[in-house]
């Protein structure tokens, strides 16, 4: 593939990198390192797309691959809400106002194990096909399937206002 | 509804993804509908995509900023300043890349000389095309003759530590050990593999004129530089930008280059026919071990307790 075409292809697909990235961490100046790295990556590792398969996949794998290293090895990533976080994204009614709605899941999300707010995020905001998310995750479709709707239970709960459950559904 | 075709958690997953063909659709509808409870909790789920979408587009729609642009285009400039989260500071270490090479004419780099003051893109270009190489699947052993013979024969031009530098201590295992040719000049690469797909590459050379021993800071690109003179050796890194972690490394990098013998230059010249010479391959009792010289008493490098990539 020539190399402005494969350059096209990535900048294509980082409007899309940039949201997943800024989903993951929380943080959009973190996110756009996250996505220089991944796209940096590509670049120099740019022989190992086949061409054929779908580039958005490849991609994606790569800042998950980048991003999990850096989850694994940073002890202050957190990895769910204090419990006065918790209660306070629960006891948000989910009848606000849309912007308060809005809020409410971002911090919401952040309650979640983070394997399933993974899951929630390729497929819920990326729209990602279930094997399709797995394969980024690498897991297997049945282990996707299960924690998506772990996760979106446990979003529920904590929408409503039900500490009680959310905490049970993401153990 | 049949038992025979039972509505399951995958159906109100799929549902609630608008993933249905219509008629099961259908019948997921008709299902919900008997039960309140399960309809609310399923339309949450259609409604928490919506909301991620509300929440994150703006990120999507955002333009690209300007050094991500130029990265996409090709165009080499500096980079913004990372943030300095934990995360970001262990990620920028991983893309370190050393190179210790000849000081006469000044440091070389690759198959390309690279001048002091003035060779910096060759360095960087060096580093990006050291990055490029496919990773080593296996780690070394003594039983790779070459990787060996390359060492020794390095060793007759300069004094050297009993063995590689240890890079433990930043998640790094030695992968691989081959010999480079640098403008008619044998030096030696080792490979280095962390986690992920994280790498490090070391180049080794001698050099024969004495300079100033210490280390040099710069930048370029996205890279951050320093230089120094090791005892028989010169010394280039290139790695993370933040110059701190840049002396840091390359700190730990001369303590585990420092040798017990003088640290004059090496008094041969590197591109000296009569120094080849066939090298005897003694494998050590480890064979995870990689000495640099043979004919020390091979040491545990504990190579193989490094942290696995």
């Amino acid at each position: 593939m020539p190399d402005d075409t494969f350059r096209w292809m990535l900048t294509c697909e980082t409007p899309r990198l940039r949201r997943f990235a800024t989903a993951l961490t929380g943080d959009p100046e973190r996110a756009d390192d996250l996505v220089q790295d991944t796209l940096e990556r590509a670049l120099r590792k740019r022989r190992l797309w086949a061409g054929t398969g779908s580039m958005r996949s490849w991609l994606f794998k790569l800042l998950y691959r980048v991003h999990a290293n850096q989850r694994s090895r940073a002890s202050t990533e957190a990895t769910a809400l204090t419990a006065v976080e918790h209660r306070d994204a629960g006891s948000m009614p989910a009848n606000q106002d849309s912007h308060v709605e809005v809020l409410n899941v971002s911090v919401a999300l952040r309650a979640l194990p983070l394997e399933q707010r993974d899951a929630v995020l390729l497929v819920g905001l990326e729209g990602m096909a279930y094997d399709e998310a797995a394969d980024v995750l690498g897991i297997r479709v049945g282990t996707l399937k299960s924690r998506l709707y772990r996760g979106r239970e446990a979003l529920w709960a904590v929408r409503r206002g039900d500490v009680a459950v959310a905490e049970r559904k993401v153990r | 509804m049949t038992t025979d075709d039972p509505i399951t958690d995958l159906d109100l997953l799929a549902y609630a993804d608008g993933r249905l063909d219509s008629g099961r659709a259908a019948r997921v509808q008709a299902y919900l509908a008997e039960r309140p409870a399960l309809r609310a909790q399923i339309d949450d789920f259609a409604q928490q995509n919506a909301e991620l979408h509300a929440c994150f587009d703006r990120y999507a729609e955002a333009e690209i900023p300007e050094h991500m642009r130029a990265l996409l285009q090709g165009v080499r400039e500096r980079q913004r300043p990372r943030s300095r989260s934990p995360a970001a500071a262990v990620q920028v270490a991983a893309a370190v890349v050393l190179m210790l090479a000849a000081g006469a004419g000044g440091w070389y780099a690759g198959s390309g000389g690279v001048r002091p003051g003035g060779g910096d893109d060759d360095l960087v270009a060096t580093t990006a095309n050291l990055h490029d190489r496919q990773p080593v699947a296996e780690p070394v052993t003594t039983a790779d003759p070459q990787a060996t013979a390359s060492l020794e024969s390095l060793r007759e031009r300069a004094a050297l530590p009993d063995r590689a530098p240890e890079l433990r201590q930043h998640g790094y295992r030695l992968m691989r050990v081959e010999q480079v040719d640098m403008e008619g000049t044998r030096g030696v690469v080792l490979h280095y593999a962390g986690r992920g797909e994280e790498r490090v590459d070391v180049v080794l050379r001698p050099r024969w004129e004495t300079a100033d021993a210490r280390v040099r800071t710069t930048m370029r690109g996205d890279v951050g530089l320093a230089h120094w003179q090791e005892g028989p050796l010169a010394v280039a890194l290139a790695g993370p930008q933040d110059e701190r972690e840049l002396r840091d490394l390359a700190q730990a990098l001369r303590r585990a280059l420092q040798t017990p013998e003088p640290t004059a230059p090496s008094d041969i010249r590197p591109d000296e026919p009569s120094l080849q010479r066939d090298q005897e391959v003694r494998a050590a009792e480890d064979p995870d071990t990689m000495v640099l010289s043979p004919r020390l008493s091979p040491q545990p490098a504990a190579i193989g307790d490094n942290v696995q990539p």
